[in-house]
């Protein structure tokens, strides 16, 4: 089942209504009952493997807080590996095996090991780090073990989170399911507007830039510099409005049931830096990836060398997270050459400087130069694979001039660059503050905040497409 | 509180649903001067794409005194167009006297024109004969439903820029590419090009356009606007075997007239945009033509 289905506008509506008339104690079973019946509506027989896993991890926090210090660690191992074996089989069994064989070639051998048709289960690669973040802060001792299994089960698969994120930490998540969630109208509405602007920069505008990526994308030898050019900045903006969309839908259905989830991003495209572009960007990921991964291996509270080596293995692990494609491993690698870029670069200045100041006019400088190096890493994210990616880039460099595709329709592509001004111009709004993120409480008159609901909810009407599933279901 | 939020909402969903019938009804009159659906004519151009930038109806209108409908959509199939057909005449009266019909090698080539067609007949969903149709194509009866209701759902934005044409008296759409030759041929030799077939239900949905059209007495003139050759030739036998029964269908019925213009034209590729859509020489050549012939068909 999709966010932007019927079928879901349906579920939303009663479960939402169910949920506030039901007693508390009845609650948790009706928001399992129904994230069992939103994962199945995609593949049923793979509630199975989420089952597994919420059994595995379920005991393995039960036993960790039980255990003495030296158990603690092989419940935890046994627990991740668990996690990690079933990300790894389905998601990268057959990158591997591609890669084996090629590696056997050169040896000249032949790889006996059979590929397999595998379907990727969906937010396998979400639902799966949200588990073990549990088990983790468990062994930490941060969080208590969950006593009630439905509850835990829950945390692990609760529907509006399940496919696409937020990725949650238990400390925020866990308690919410056992508080009492009164009905609040205003909270109501506040997350009917959320899901609003989700559905809005989904339908709206990422399904809409879609059409031309994938035109381009898909046919790279038939375009050219220029064509490269306008679909990787809308492929910017789509992947950004798609995901960031579901996430606001997601935020806003939970949030209309009293659940609070953290926020996923945060205007992105203005940021001036690479360092501040990944507090922004997918914060949930970067934070998770950041708290138990680059921490334990040290951080930045080690030798230079090491740091590197930290900085790399990061955005590498995370780029590979995002799919089985040497593509997402080079997006990620080069993120972390970015950052190393970056911060060398910033030490320098200091050292030589004492730190720069510019002035405001100068100040977009940095948020175009970001801008500009996000786009050179989406390319590789996009493409399918690393030749078609060097020769978009080639194309796009050695002939930036060539004459522009307009795309099937040259009114749709003038209507996704009309949608983009109006994004940046509404997140330029939200930036200074005149807006507030889901455009509740605001400096802008209740009138124009109305006008601007219809406008959206009647932009959804006739220009929203559907059809299309979230990009990032694929992760 | 309640009751301060529930008046909100009323007023809020009310606005809504004016705004909704406003933009709707200002949408809905342009798409019909757009498709000349709002007076009655005496020549409907009817098909898809090939109609669209192979034929200029203002020339048309300008060179025979006579109004000229111009009905066609991205991807519209047989069915698709039999329900147009009918639309059209359910709107006009008897105003028709001659339909030109675009056709081709893959006038009965299964529905792989494009998915999702029917979607583009939701603004006339008020009309019954695309209501009867929409009935049996929408995918779903909460989709089919939710149109019915939210008027503005109605519209794509291709039908939005449609309607501000209309509006605006913009008609025409023209091409001014040209075709790679060279490339395409490497596709045709890959293998890489749609395929002829001949779909019995679709058959059947054509046959029941030319009994319609013979049984309300109006001509039908089948026009033949050219792809390119080397298209043509990719299947030869499938493509002898679409021209035979276009013409089995020109003896049969009386009022049934068939146009090949492709046979002279389709190898002059400075006229083609792509494959299958002629650029606005190509466009000029075709449209004068048909001119010429419709002279003579109307003496």
């Amino acid at each position: 089942m999709l966010f932007n289905s019927y079928q879901f506008i349906i579920f939303f509506v009663v479960v939402t209504f169910t949920y506030y008339v039901i007693p508390h104690n009845f609650r948790w079973l009706l928001l399992l009952a129904s994230s069992c019946y939103f994962y199945m509506a995609f593949v049923p027989i793979y509630i199975l493997i989420l089952g597994f896993t919420i059994v595995i991890d379920y005991f393995a926090g039960r036993y960790l807080e039980t255990a003495k210090n030296e158990q603690k660690k092989w419940f935890l191992i046994a627990s991740i590996i668990a996690n990690i074996g079933v990300l790894s089989f389905f998601k990268y069994y057959n990158f591997l095996n591609i890669n084996l064989t090629e590696l056997l070639k050169i040896f000249g051998y032949r790889n006996h090991i059979p590929f397999l048709s595998i379907l990727l289960p969906i937010g396998l690669s979400f639902h799966t780090f949200q588990a073990m973040s549990y088990t983790i802060e468990v062994y930490r001792g941060n969080q208590k073990a969950e006593r009630h299994f439905g509850i835990y089960a829950l945390y692990v698969m609760f529907y509006p989170q399940l496919v696409a994120g937020p990725i949650e930490r238990p400390q925020n998540m866990l308690h919410q399911f056992h508080e009492k969630h009164h009905f609040e109208i205003e909270r109501l509405i506040e997350g009917l507007k959320m899901m609003l602007w989700g559905f809005f920069k989904k339908v709206v505008i990422a399904d809409r830039l879609a059409i031309y990526v994938n035109e381009v994308y898909n046919n790279p030898n038939a375009q050219s510099g220029s064509s490269f050019i306008l679909a990787t900045i809308f492929f910017a903006f789509q992947i950004y409005c798609d995901f960031s969309g579901y996430t606001d839908i997601a935020i806003g259905s939970a949030h209309a049931m009293g659940f609070k989830l953290m926020q996923n991003f945060k205007l992105p495209y203005f940021s001036n830096s690479i360092a501040v572009f990944w507090k922004r960007w997918h914060i949930s990921l970067s934070s998770w990836f950041s708290d138990y991964l680059y921490i334990p291996l040290g951080g930045n509270r080690v030798k230079f060398a090491r740091w590197i080596f930290n900085i790399f293995t990061v955005f590498t692990i995370s780029g590979l997270w995002h799919g089985a494609n040497w593509t997402y491993v080079i997006w990620g690698s080069l993120h972390g050459f970015y950052y190393f870029l970056e911060h060398s670069i910033k030490k320098m200045i200091k050292y030589f400087f004492g730190g720069i100041r510019l002035k405001s006019i100068f100040r977009l400088i940095p948020v175009i130069l970001i801008f500009f190096l996000v786009c050179i890493a989406w390319i590789f994210f996009r493409a399918k694979d690393i030749g078609t990616a060097w020769y978009i880039l080639s194309s796009i460099f050695t002939n930036p001039l060539s004459k522009l595709y307009f795309g099937i329709s040259r009114w749709e592509t003038f209507l996704s660059i009309i949608l983009i001004f109006l994004l940046l111009f509404v997140e330029y709004l939200q930036l200074r503050g005149i807006v507030s993120q889901y455009f509740s409480e605001s400096k802008i008159q209740r009138p124009f905040r109305w006008a601007w609901y219809l406008f959206m909810l009647l932009c959804i009407s006739i220009f929203g497409i559907g059809g299309n599933s979230f990009i990032y279901f694929q992760f | 509180m309640l009751l301060r939020y529930t008046l909100r909402f009323s007023i809020f969903f009310l606005i809504l649903f004016f705004l909704d019938f406003c933009i709707s009804y200002f949408l809905f009159n342009g798409l019909k001067k757009y498709y000349g659906l709002n007076i009655p004519s005496k020549i409907l151009l009817i098909g898809h794409s090939h109609t669209m930038l192979g034929l200029d109806k203002k020339m048309m209108e300008d060179s025979l005194h006579y109004k000229v409908a111009k009905y066609a959509l991205e991807g519209a199939n047989v069915v698709d167009r039999l329900t147009m057909i009918k639309h059209f005449l359910h709107q006009n009266g008897d105003s028709v006297k001659l339909i030109i019909y675009d056709i081709d090698a893959f006038f009965i080539t299964g529905k792989g024109l494009s998915i999702n067609s029917y979607k583009r007949f939701y603004p006339f969903m008020d009309d019954p004969y695309i209501n009867e149709y929409l009935k049996v194509e929408s995918k779903s009866d909460f989709e089919y439903l939710f149109k019915k209701w939210i008027r503005t759902s109605r519209f794509s934005d291709l039908n939005v820029y449609g309607s501000l044409r209309g509006y605006l008296g913009f008609y025409s759409n023209i091409k001014y590419g040209a075709i790679d030759t060279a490339a395409y041929k490497k596709k045709i030799e890959n293998n890489e090009f749609v395929k002829i077939s001949f779909d019995k239900d679709l058959q059947s949905k054509f046959e029941d356009i030319l009994n319609l059209t013979f049984n309300k007495k109006i001509k039908l003139v089948l026009i033949y606007i050219p792809t390119i050759g080397m298209l043509n030739r990719a299947e030869p036998e499938k493509f002898k075997q679409a021209m035979n029964l276009i013409q089995v269908y020109e003896t049969k019925y009386p009022n049934v007239y068939f146009l090949d213009y492709n046979k002279d034209l389709q190898n002059n590729y400075d006229l083609f945009d792509d494959p299958v859509h002629l650029n606005f020489k190509g466009n000029k050549i075709v449209t004068v033509r048909l001119i010429n012939d419709l002279k003579k068909i109307f003496n």
